[in-house]
């Protein structure tokens, strides 16, 4: 079990957003809508107790990616037991929690199920509120986690999973302003490397080969929507890089993988940046959040600084552990909800897509 | 509420949706089924709530869970197994797994013969179970995703023309087809449909729920981590034909 430092990341909160003479508030998360099984206890929304992240990395290498019954079966073996060491990281028992926040989507339905299911009984077995959390909600707060980051900003999710663009206004209130159309950026990744033979998962390989090679060797195409002037497309790149391994070998010529790997990170990392300085200036944002597991690839972090730095716009980026998928983020994202009284019954349901407006609109089970 | 303590069952590993509740004698005072498909992660627990309450009792009052571990439905079994771990861990009382297969069987109402208890599993073959009936169920032969014509001819080998044999589940006709070709009598039961009553649930789990009686409280947390569904295949056998999802790290 990975788990990142208990109490790590307290000193750097900011004071608790609990008014003044509130009792403290203390949130079991639960998170399974892709292949980590995680459980964490977070007090005020702010404060990490404990963290545990089970990650299913090696189970899904053998495929060369997620394979969601694969995932599920790990999810449901695992659960009670990531649950326990949370519970005890945070030396909290049930009496101490005052809810149960839980992931219900979006993600992988089998395997928000399994979180969703045991929340559900955990919350009916103790008499707890119950409160589903919208998964790029737990994302974007885990910059409140580690720097007390609060709205407005605007977040830039970049996974396995998403490529989103949010504008957080003052209140709370969020707006999706692009998506990805096809493939998302941590997908392309991870397709584009098996492609080169650099093994599962592709983030952490390409960056690591691309550190040896030369970005402007091939210059890969960034896709331009007129129709979403902040949405995303990664499949033409992938396809574009493809092509040219595939041209090189019929040419009996071997790839440098690493040009390859350091001409394609660039393309991602350009696409990256051109879209969210775009967003930037549109909306007029003074914060920028980075989030989601493609937040630990150094070369887009390093552009984004750039461009924050020459716009004037802070740049918030939480330590890895926060931002690849974990359970404290929905704890952090459940008391939110928990300060506002919007909690959920027991029909909550872990659903594949779910629109992250109207969750902020009303809770799952009421929209 | 308190006055009496009661034991919790389920399944959700066919189509249907079974909950039941019980005496600590076993006697059963609440039982609903529900045929919904596909919405089992959503009614369950608002089951078992309303059930809970119907018979005047709260959690508080649940001593022991019987749970059916399948096989059927990959998703589906997952849901009654998770929901049954969480609450035993949760309340620290003693969760038990039965086959989902031999609870089908024991609707057959019968004291003696043989009932084969089928769920089709797609491409000629379904999940099998075979018992001997009586006070004591006995297995005859190990739970298996096997093709229809084997069963017919393991059947035909191992069991006695005259013992009676019914057939459930919604492989019955498939199986009987196979078994008329090999002309070995047999009944199908009623309806030919995959249902597990949550009452035979908790049948199957009465000697295993009284044993659990005798457990520590750390026996009962560490049973309740180890609780996992029967699936009758390996995952990594079932990737072969899987695309690989799209979603990755993070
Ligand atoms: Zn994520």
């Amino acid at each position: 079990m990975r788990q990142s430092e208990s109490r790590a990341h307290t000193a750097q909160t900011s004071s608790p957003v609990v008014a003044p003479g509130m009792r403290d508030v203390t949130v079991l998360g639960i998170e399974s809508s892709c292949d980590e099984t995680a459980a964490s206890v977070v007090r005020n929304g702010r404060d990490m107790m404990s963290s545990v992240v089970l990650s299913q990395i090696e189970v899904h290498q053998a495929f060369g990616g997620v394979v969601p019954e694969v995932a599920s079966r790990a999810h449901t073996e695992m659960m009670t037991r990531v649950i326990e060491q949370a519970l005890r990281d945070a030396k909290t028992t049930f009496s101490d929690l005052d809810a149960i926040a839980v992931t219900y989507g979006p993600g992988l339905v089998g395997a928000l199920f399994v979180g969703v299911t045991t929340a559900k009984s955990l919350a009916l077995a103790t008499g707890l509120p119950l409160i589903g959390v919208h998964h790029l909600a737990g994302h974007m707060v885990a910059s409140a986690l580690s720097h007390g980051a609060t709205p407005p900003y605007l977040v830039l999710i970049a996974s396995g999973g998403h490529t989103d663009l949010i504008n957080v206004l003052a209140s709370g209130e969020m707006v999706r302003l692009g998506k990805t159309r096809d493939d998302a950026a941590g997908e392309a990744f991870d397709k584009v490397a098996r492609a080169m033979r650099l093994g599962y998962p592709g983030g952490p390989a390409i960056s690591e080969a691309a550190k040896r090679g030369d970005p402007t060797r091939y210059a890969f195409p960034i896709a331009k929507l007129p129709d979403g002037p902040f949405d995303f497309s990664f499949s033409g790149l992938k396809s574009a890089v493809m092509l040219v391994l595939d041209k090189e070998k019929r040419a009996g010529k071997e790839s440098s993988i690493p040009d390859l790997a350091a001409s394609f990170q660039e393309a991602v990392v350009q696409a990256l940046c051109a879209k969210t300085e775009a967003a930037l200036l549109q909306t007029g944002q003074r914060t920028l959040v980075l989030a989601g597991g493609v937040a630990a690839n150094e070369a887009l972090r390093l552009a984004l600084r750039a461009r924050c730095d020459a716009l004037g716009v802070e740049f918030v980026v939480p330590p890895v552990a926060l931002c690849t998928d974990n359970a404290a983020m929905i704890a952090a994202a459940g008391y939110d909800r928990y300060v506002r009284g919007l909690f959920d019954d027991l029909t909550l349901t872990g659903v594949a897509t779910a629109s992250i407006e109207a969750w902020y609109a009303a809770p799952a089970t009421k929209q | 509420m308190g006055e009496r303590m009661v034991q919790l069952a389920m399944d959700t590993s066919t189509e249907r949706l079974s909950v039941a509740i019980a005496t600590e004698d076993g006697e059963v005072i609440g039982e609903t089924t529900l045929a919904a498909a596909r919405t089992h992660a959503t009614y369950l627990h608002p089951v078992i709530e309303q059930l809970l309450s119907a018979v005047r009792c709260s959690f508080a009052d649940v001593s022991g869970i019987a749970v059916g571990l399948g096989p059927g439905s990959y998703t589906g079994v997952r849901i009654a197994v998770s929901a049954a771990k969480a609450f035993a861990f949760a309340r620290r009382i003693p969760v038990v797994g039965v086959s989902s297969l031999e609870a089908s069987a024991r609707q057959v109402k019968c004291r003696a013969g043989a009932v084969a208890a089928v769920f089709d599993a797609r491409r000629n073959a379904a999940y099998t179970g075979l018992y001997r009936a009586g006070v004591e169920w006995q297995l005859l032969a190990p739970e298996a995703r096997a093709a229809y014509s084997d069963t017919a001819v393991w059947i035909r080998e191992h069991l006695l023309a005259t013992d009676g044999l019914y057939i459930v589940g919604d492989g019955a006709h498939a199986l009987a087809r196979e078994l008329e070709v090999l002309e070995f009598p047999c009944i199908v039961a009623q309806r030919a449909v995959s249902v597990v009553y949550a009452r035979d649930v908790l049948d199957a789990a009465q000697p295993a729920l009284h044993d659990a009686r005798g457990w520590s409280e750390q026996e009962v947390i560490k049973r309740a981590h180890e609780l996992v569904p029967r699936y009758l295949q390996v995952a990594q056998a079932e990737t072969a034909s899987h695309q690989v999802g799209g979603v990755g790290h993070g």
